[in-house]
């Protein structure tokens, strides 16, 4: 057995790591001043770890995500591509049938032709406005964090 | 910390799923690793206020730099680094005079902890009380461990609470081992025998 107590350092190791060491073992087995030094380190230890962590007060994940950069969509090509495939199809269409088309529509009244035109105008309005305001949204903040860095 | 996230997501699946452009990963990994940027943040800076404003930038950077991570350490070591050399960039730009009580004994003697056992040995003292942590003395342990100089509180949190291993936290901090050792050694010395004269003093 060891005859002199257990340095500071040992009794640190021993209450977190134990010890192979027979001679510090039985020492510490037999003495009560070492046996107290460290139970009260792993009490100490055990309180630490089930001590109150800190935690922000604010969601960061939302303050973070509104300031990224726009991240590029994985099929930003697939509106493009639809908008195209329609382009050419209309076009197709009046290529083809376009003199029907003109005789069908004289059948139609005006007010028809305004029923369905003037939705259809308005709704791709707001449809470009949307799409500016948010690209200007997202310009600004890529500016603001080029800025920041 | 596992390298596992709540949702069985590995680093590396994460980081891929953030860099094809999902912000939800990326709200996940803020989720999954906030509470290591909050004990930095809360042990290295007083501000409330500037602490916000810090966690904010060191999203935004790791967001930035994220494709060059390697893997070569977890993710959620990575950030704590990015996390504790912004705050100590953000300290030292302040001027404050924390940066000097971070930065003490840098240099330690590498044959510290030799020095330390034989100092300890001098100054060995016997426990006078068994410590047992109720709720108050919970309190009276929070007391204490804000009590400590900065750094030696912020290792104490890391190592004990954080439950991280010397190389992770030789990882974020970029202080070599033995310092980090000594610093914990004393930290734990100091919190004991601080601890057991509170004890003291409330049973006069
Ligand atoms: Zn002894």
């Amino acid at each position: 057995m060891k005859l002199t107590h257990l340095s500071e350092q040992e009794i640190q190791r021993f209450a977190e790591l134990g010890s192979n060491n027979t001679e510090l073992n039985s020492h510490v087995a037999e003495c009560q001043d070492c046996q107290l030094s460290v139970e009260n380190y792993q009490s100490m230890f055990k309180a630490i770890e089930e001590a109150e962590v800190p935690i922000f007060d604010f969601d960061l994940a939302d303050l973070v995500l509104a300031q990224l950069p726009l991240a590029k969509p994985q099929y930003a090509w697939l509106p493009a591509l639809a908008a195209s495939l329609s382009v050419i199809f209309s076009a197709a269409l009046v290529f083809y049938y376009g003199s029907s088309i003109l005789e069908i529509s004289r059948g139609i009244s005006p007010i028809w032709i305004l029923i369905i035109v003037c939705p259809a105008v308005i709704i791709t309005a707001l449809q470009f406005f949307s799409v500016y305001q948010d690209y200007s949204k997202k310009f600004s903040i890529l500016n603001e964090h080029n800025l920041a860095t | 910390m596992s390298n596992q996230n709540a949702y069985s997501l590995t680093d590396q699946q994460l980081v891929s799923q953030i860099l094809a452009g999902d912000t939800k990963a990326y709200a996940l990994l803020i989720k999954n690793t906030q509470g290591l940027v909050a004990q930095l943040t809360f042990k290295m800076i007083a501000s409330p206020g500037d602490r916000k404003d810090l966690a904010q930038d060191v999203y935004l950077k790791v967001y930035k730099n994220l494709k060059s991570f390697k893997f070569q350490s977890k993710l959620s070591t990575w950030i704590g680094q990015i996390t504790y050399n912004t705050c100590l960039h953000y300290l030292e730009k302040k001027k404050l005079v924390l940066l000097d009580a971070f930065l003490e004994n840098d240099n330690e003697d590498p044959d510290v902890l030799e020095s330390l056992q034989i100092k300890s040995q001098d100054v060995y003292q016997n426990d006078t009380e068994k410590l047992v942590f109720s709720r108050e003395s919970a309190e009276i342990l929070k007391m204490e461990i804000e009590r400590l100089p900065p750094m030696q509180k912020l290792l104490i949190t890391l190592y004990h609470q954080e439950e991280l291993s010397y190389q992770e936290i030789v990882d974020i901090t970029g202080l070599p081992e033995g310092t980090i050792k000594s610093h914990l050694f004393r930290a734990r010395k100091t919190l004991k025998t601080n601890i057991l004269t509170n004890y003291k003093r409330e049973d006069l």
